[in-house]
């Protein structure tokens, strides 16, 4: 059975040291919980300079792997954006493109994310929208922004046809953009960012939100056992959290 | 067996938090919680017996499941009559300090005096906020907490949360063995753990959750410690029933 990880990294953080940082560290940690599979995204490719640098040193790393697949970090303010994603056809094979916008210092009404959007679109790659990373109150050494949660709104209603994971989105966000999640089959959310609310699960299918959620971890930022049983231990149905693991509706989308 | 030492009762929704509270200890197999009473962050007197008796009501309805810390606000001028009835009729265990005054403020000294007499320990709230974060104008920091500490080596103090950014906190109360720590809170952080028993030993590590607002993320950070079952009961109840014993004393330190 599928068990996947829609929203982990490989890679170093630059505040603080990351004990387990490599693709073999994350696999390990994946296999104690049964997890076989996922989207890897580049913690590097949030800082470098030229973050096709480091996502070309995550494929090389994925190279061969059928249940990891690679994620690309694009930033739609750095020049010759849709050159990477033509190279990367090719040199990476993207599932996925992941945008950071609250580091990389752009919000989603900028005109440069709608032409990012319109090329996603064109090209079949769903969006990994970061929400958040590390939470906030402990990002010390940086400026960083929010993501405005009704620009969100506004950019999933400009783009019916794309495809776009919310990743660490927190539950008062979530709560704020249910009905927008619930009225396509093309949004979806993960797990990781639910930390602020007991039986959150619980609270999810009462709402009906299952079918949108799937799982990530946020590895090696967060701690994938918290995740793992914020699914696992919260009264859902055996079914429930295996079809939630499998992603199946999502993966459908690549 | 399972100690969660920091959870609460807000004065806003008692009822809730401890049904709430209740049934995250049958579903979790927490055997033991420790509650302070919360309500706004310089409550009156009226409102700091309020949290207190709601907790010593809790704590009387389940005596096998609850036992209570005694808020004081220390600026009262009735704060040292709080702490002994809280202590002495009360039954509570240790003190609770928040956000009413820096742990360090001098009204401070005659609480922290009277807790070593009783053998209680002293629960400070603490957490460092990156800006534009704002931070409470009299919110505990690591600084605070290594002065106290410094101050009153006989002590039995415990930084809360990491102090928020671990880093910081724990830098600051590292060298201060009459300082332990609790995890609880939402950021968990994957190193967070580990950090902190590099430098502080996983002797002074407590299990805490600030339930009832999350339980699950706090505890998968210590299912996901590479350490054995046996440091890993230390910290979910071993270093507390030590710790909150009031035989328990400290002789002081040079």
């Amino acid at each position: 059975m599928k068990k996947l990880d829609l929203n982990c990294m490989i890679g170093d953080w630059p505040f603080h040291r990351v004990r387990r940082p490599g693709f073999g560290d994350l696999k390990c940690m994946h296999s104690k919980v049964g997890i076989n599979g996922g989207l890897v995204s580049s913690t590097k490719a949030i800082f470098w300079n030229d973050p096709y640098e480091a996502d070309r040193l995550l494929a090389q790393e994925l190279a061969g792997q059928t249940d990891y697949l690679p994620v690309m970090t694009v930033n739609p303010k750095l020049v010759a954006w849709r050159d990477d994603l033509d190279r990367a056809k090719e040199e990476i094979k993207p599932a996925a493109v992941r945008i950071t916008p609250g580091f990389h210092n752009y919000t989603l009404d900028d005109p440069e994310m709608q032409e990012l959007a319109d090329e996603l679109v064109s090209r079949n790659l769903p969006l990994i929208l970061t929400m958040h990373l590390v939470d906030e109150r402990n990002i010390y050494l940086m400026q960083y922004n929010t993501v405005d949660v009704e620009l969100v709104r506004d950019f999933i209603n400009k783009n019916p046809k794309l495809t776009i994971l919310l990743a660490n989105i927190r539950g008062w966000e979530l709560n704020r953009l249910e009905e927008v999640i619930k009225s396509r089959d093309n949004l979806f959310f993960d797990v990781s960012g639910l930390k602020d609310e007991l039986f959150v699960m619980e609270k999810l299918k009462d709402k009906g939100m299952l079918p949108y959620t799937v799982y990530g971890s946020m590895s090696p930022l967060f701690c994938i056992s918290s995740t793992t049983i914020t699914v696992e231990r919260q009264g859902l149905a055996q079914q429930e959290i295996d079809e939630l693991y499998s992603a199946r509706r999502f993966m459908a989308k690549l | 067996m399972v100690i969660d030492m920091h959870t609460h009762l807000w004065l806003q929704h008692v009822e809730s938090d401890r049904e709430l509270t209740l049934c995250a200890m049958d579903k979790y197999g927490i055997d033991w919680v420790y509650v302070s009473g919360l309500s706004v962050t310089s409550p009156n007197k009226e409102q700091v017996e309020a949290q207190n008796q709601s907790v010593y009501q809790f704590a009387k309805d389940y005596p096998d499941k609850v036992k209570g810390y005694v808020y004081i606000s220390p600026e009262h001028d009735n704060a040292m009559d709080v702490l002994r009835r809280g202590i002495e009729d009360m039954g509570m265990i240790a003190v609770k300090l928040w956000v009413s005054t820096f742990c360090d403020d001098v009204c401070v000294n005659p609480i922290v005096e009277k807790a070593i007499d009783y053998g209680v320990p002293i629960l400070l709230h603490s957490w460092l906020k990156a800006k534009p974060i704002s931070q409470c104008e009299f919110e505990t920091t690591g600084k605070h907490v290594a002065n106290l500490a410094r101050r009153y080596p006989e002590a039995k103090l415990i930084m809360a949360h990491l102090s928020g950014n671990c880093y910081d906190g724990i830098r600051a109360v590292r060298d201060l063995p009459n300082v332990w720590c609790d995890y609880s809170g939402s950021t968990f952080r994957q190193d967070d753990l580990s950090y902190a028993i590099e430098e502080l030993g996983v002797d002074r590590l407590l299990h805490g959750s600030d339930l009832p607002g999350n339980y699950l993320v706090n505890l998968g950070q210590v299912l996901d410690l590479d350490i054995s079952e046996e440091d890993k009961d230390k910290i979910l109840y071993k270093n507390t029933l030590k710790l909150f014993d009031t035989n328990f004393r400290l002789g002081g330190v040079k």
